[in-house]
């Protein structure tokens, strides 16, 4: 019997159960023991888990913790960081997921206007602490949202660099801002993807950018364009060369970060129907699962991935 | 020049500020008089009294007029006697204003017409509202319907010997000079503490521009932070702006109630204004969490200093603060204040500077609209003979503008702040926020008795006639079908491209850092009125930007489909 897909982002970091029991329990000196444990990536996954809090209830608490935090020490860099986060989060959920056309205007000026109450948050984090990567990483976001453009979202993605070269999250968040539905191109995108790419030490997770490249392109053609797109030459070529680089790579580790990375590959693998190197990363996750990519390939994450995972398992078999 | 300290003596009860030196004689006669006195109604009365006093006297060469929102001054400068002659022959004029204005008011149009409108005529309003120290960034509609009577009458209160400052630098005049002015009394300055803002929307003249504006004590200290604000935010800017693609300034302006207006503002000239925008907004920030350097505050220290020196002995300020009723010290002890201003002092007002912060932009981003206003009423409906889904809704206490895509602009008639008649039956209700609401009976279906009951609900006193429109001036209605052409992306593009390429013309501003400007802008005169004319070329912008949004695909995605990751909605089934 295959393991059920498990979302939770604690399964996979145990830092996260830590975060969300100190948070419980409002104990702020635990919370900052955890934060100047972590390196980057930790920290911007325990930003990710501050957004992932949307209950009634919780959702106050949160803000009361994180404020009050603010209020013993305006110069904190995770109650600023965590709080922005949070916030902007809140702010997506708002705006829903649907695409601009779908938005009514009064959701859209709520919307931008959560954002901006994040931003003053963040504009506070930042200026007490310039090299807060995580603060910088959710303005990059923030730039995307209230669409400043995209040499304002660069300037945010630029200070974080200067900080940490390769931190993930950030290339993520400034990625979305290059895709043409946002302010770049294809050209952009890709360009970016690769190049980030091969700036990253051989197997870093850096390399998830250029399959996520392509899944964002795959998704904006039609049906009939869209599978003869990933199974170019040239694409596979491309997808499999990111694949050597990270998660084939003997350097490749789990450091935090890498469930998504290998949720990826799983499903860029399954769109090419390479069922044998889909089935090796599902193998690698056993339950664990992110939302993205399931997101874009199915309409339920876990009915996708357990879908696919399926359709891996049988092809490999064969 | 090196001056002697200024003294304070009288001439005809008028004080006289005196510093002696070389070099020709200049005076000035300086009145508490000027926009901020005034009503939406007298709009324009002071500065038409000075042109028609400066008319007299056109034979004095190198003199002029000049007004702040709450001092008009008339200074000269030449012998010993033509100074003498000058100043008296201000005082025969004012007693002697003309029963004929006609000429008058074709100058003043002239000069409206000619004049360029700046950032801070915009923010004026944004601040005051349509009163007060707002009028200065209004058009003078008091120049229509002024008559010569009301003229005099203004004179009369305005420019005494009771609410008059002389100063004069140089050799000594001759003596038996005499002021003869009218008897009067020291009016104060309009209260503007209730003022805040934001009112309207920020209409910049030209280029897209973000905006700091504060308040705080008047006083050298502030002067200063100003200073460390507009090399601070230079400083910043310059790191993500091409060279001459931005200009930064920082402007200290005391309002005459103990209070100053600190602004600081980036103007973007070409290119996209955001990386400008988020420096300007960082290292205001900055500013505000760390404490402020040393050297920064020397730096700006030593500028005001050879600034102070310069300006001799400071008698057109001094004259300002007299008028204003907050005198302030002579210069040597100025100078050993301002030497005296610690880099905590400036600390301080940058960390209580978001206590009456206006931020301004001209896009919309990373600053947000300004409130909304009045909420909209039910009512007759009158339909836009332009758009179908545009109209003018009317109950019996206000008036509410609809167009598609933009907010709702609703005026109550009670708390109107102005109501401009045109005998064309054509009205525009300006409400208290500032904002607006036309009401042209040729663009809308409204019926003969709308126009006379607007009329009659807003209070006489917001009343401003103004003379009959050129023909081409009285709207006429585009077939609706055109709206497409009139807002469309093609029609927008070739304005902004024409605006572009007057801008470029008139861009060979130095970017450096400037002095800090000083409380009177004596020659640098501030009549203003050309603001409305490029309210027209920003709405239409602002048009096509906001339709290329809804327009735009706008997903968001990321690690997780959890926002900020969050996806578009399911495209492909597996």
């Amino acid at each position: 019997m295959l393991p059920v897909p498990d979302f939770d982002a604690a399964t996979a970091y145990p830092e996260v159960g830590v975060l969300r029991a100190a948070l419980a329990a409002g104990d702020w000196p635990a919370v900052r023991r955890l934060w100047d444990s972590l390196d980057w990536a930790g920290r911007g996954e325990l930003a990710h888990a501050a957004g992932d809090v949307e209950r009634p209830g919780e959702t106050e608490h949160l803000v009361t913790v994180l404020r009050a935090a603010l209020q013993a020490d305006a110069a904190d860099p995770a109650a600023g960081a965590l709080l922005g986060r949070h916030l902007i989060a809140a702010a997506w959920r708002i705006r829903s997921g649907a695409r601009a056309q779908y938005v009514s205007g009064d959701r859209f000026a709520r919307f931008h206007a959560e954002l901006r109450r994040a931003e003053e948050v963040l504009i506070e984090a930042t200026a007490r602490n310039p090299g807060n990567v995580t603060a910088w990483q959710a303005r990059v976001t923030i730039a995307r949202g209230l669409q400043v453009g995209l040499a304002e979202a660069r300037r945010r993605y630029d200070k974080a660099a200067r900080i940490d070269p390769h931190h993930l999250d950030t290339e993520l968040s400034y990625q979305q801002m290059v895709c043409p539905k946002w302010d770049g191109s294809w050209e952009l995108l890709h360009a970016f993807s690769r190049e980030r790419m091969l700036a990253a030490p051989e197997g870093a997770l850096n390399a998830v950018l250029v399959p996520v490249a392509h899944l964002e392109h795959w998704l904006e053609l039609s049906e009939e364009e869209d599978t003869a797109y990933l199974r170019s030459k040239a694409v596979r070529d491309e997808i499999y060369e990111a694949a050597h680089r990270s998660v084939w790579h003997p350097a490749f580790r789990r450091t935090i970060g890498w469930v998504y990375v290998t949720n990826v590959f799983a499903g860029i693998f399954s769109l090419l129907e390479d069922q044998r190197a889909a089935a090796g990363q599902f193998a690698a996750l056993g339950p664990l699962a992110s939302r993205f990519p399931w997101s874009y390939i199915g309409r339920d994450e876990g009915e996708t991935f357990m879908w696919r995972r399926s359709m891996a398992i049988n092809g490999a078999a064969k | 020049m090196r001056a002697m300290p200024a003294r304070l003596m009288e001439i005809d009860g008028v004080p006289l500020l005196r510093a002696t030196g070389p070099g020709p004689a200049r005076a000035g006669l300086a009145f508490r008089a000027g926009r901020a006195d005034e009503t939406p109604a007298t709009a324009g009365v002071t500065h038409l009294i000075e042109h028609l006093v400066l008319r007299r006297l056109r034979a004095a060469p190198g003199s002029c007029g000049g007004g702040a929102p709450v001092l008009t001054t008339f200074a000269t400068q030449g012998t010993a006697t033509e100074v003498s002659a000058f100043l008296t022959g201000v005082c025969a004029a004012l007693a002697d204003l003309p029963s004929t204005l006609d000429d008058a008011r074709a100058e003043l149009r002239a000069e409206a017409a000619a004049r360029t409108p700046t950032v801070f005529d915009s923010l004026a309003v944004v601040r005051h509202g349509v009163h007060h120290h707002g009028l200065a960034g209004m058009p003078e509609w008091g120049l229509h319907t002024l008559t010569a009577d009301d003229v005099r009458a203004w004179a009369a209160e305005y420019f005494t010997g009771q609410n008059a400052v002389l100063w004069v630098t140089g050799p000594e005049l001759p003596s038996g000079l005499r002021l003869a002015l009218p008897p009067g009394v020291r009016k104060p300055v309009p209260d503007a503490t209730t003022e805040t803002g934001p009112f309207g929307e920020f209409r910049p003249p030209a280029h897209d521009t973000i905006v700091r504006d504060e308040v705080q004590p008047a006083g050298i200290v502030t002067a200063v932070y100003a200073g460390v604000l507009e090399r601070a935010v230079f400083h910043a800017t310059g790191r993500v702006a091409g060279d001459g693609a931005h200009r930064v300034e920082a402007r200290y302006r005391p309002r005459g109630d103990g209070l100053a207006a600190v602004t600081v503002l980036a103007e973007v000239f070409a290119g996209n204004p955001g990386p400008v925008a988020g420096e300007f907004l960082d290292a205001l920030a900055e500013l505000r969490a760390h404490p402020i350097r040393e050297e920064h505050v020397a730096a700006v220290v030593a500028e005001t200093d050879r600034t102070l020196l310069r300006s001799g002995a400071r008698l057109p300020e001094q004259a300002f603060a007299l008028l204003t009723g907050h005198p302030e010290p002579p210069l040597a002890e100025l100078r050993a204040r301002l030497r005296a201003v610690t880099a905590d002092e400036v600390g301080t007002l940058a960390a209580s500077s978001q206590a009456a912060e206006l931020l301004l932009t001209s896009w919309n981003g990373l600053i947000g609209p300004s409130p909304a206003g009045a909420a909209p009423v039910a009512g007759r409906r009158f339909r836009s003979l332009e758009n179908r889904r545009a109209a003018l809704t009317m109950d019996k206490t206000a008036i509410t503008r609809t167009w598609p895509r933009s907010r709702p602009v609703t005026v109550p008639f009670a708390s109107a702040a102005v109501l401009l008649k045109w005998p064309d039956g054509g009205r525009r209700l300006i409400g208290p926020d500032a904002r607006h609401v036309d009401v042209e009976p040729t663009l809308h279906e409204t019926a003969p008795d709308v126009v006379p009951a607007i009329d009659a609900a807003v209070p006489a006193d917001r009343h401003v006639p103004l003379p009959a429109r050129e023909a081409d001036a009285i709207p006429i209605p585009r077939p609706r079908g055109e709206q497409a052409v009139r807002y469309g992306g093609a029609g927008a593009l070739l304005m902004g491209l024409i605006a572009w390429v007057l801008a470029w013309g008139s861009m060979t501003l130095a970017i450096t850092p400037g002095a800090t400007s000083w409380p009177v802008t004596l020659f640098g005169m501030s009549w203003l009125s050309g603001f409305w004319g490029a309210v027209r070329l920003r709405s239409v912008r602002n048009t096509v930007v906001a339709h290329r949004r809804m327009t735009r695909a706008h997903s968001a995605s990321g690690r997780r489909s959890a926002p900020p990751g969050s996806p578009p909605l399911p495209a492909k089934a597996p």
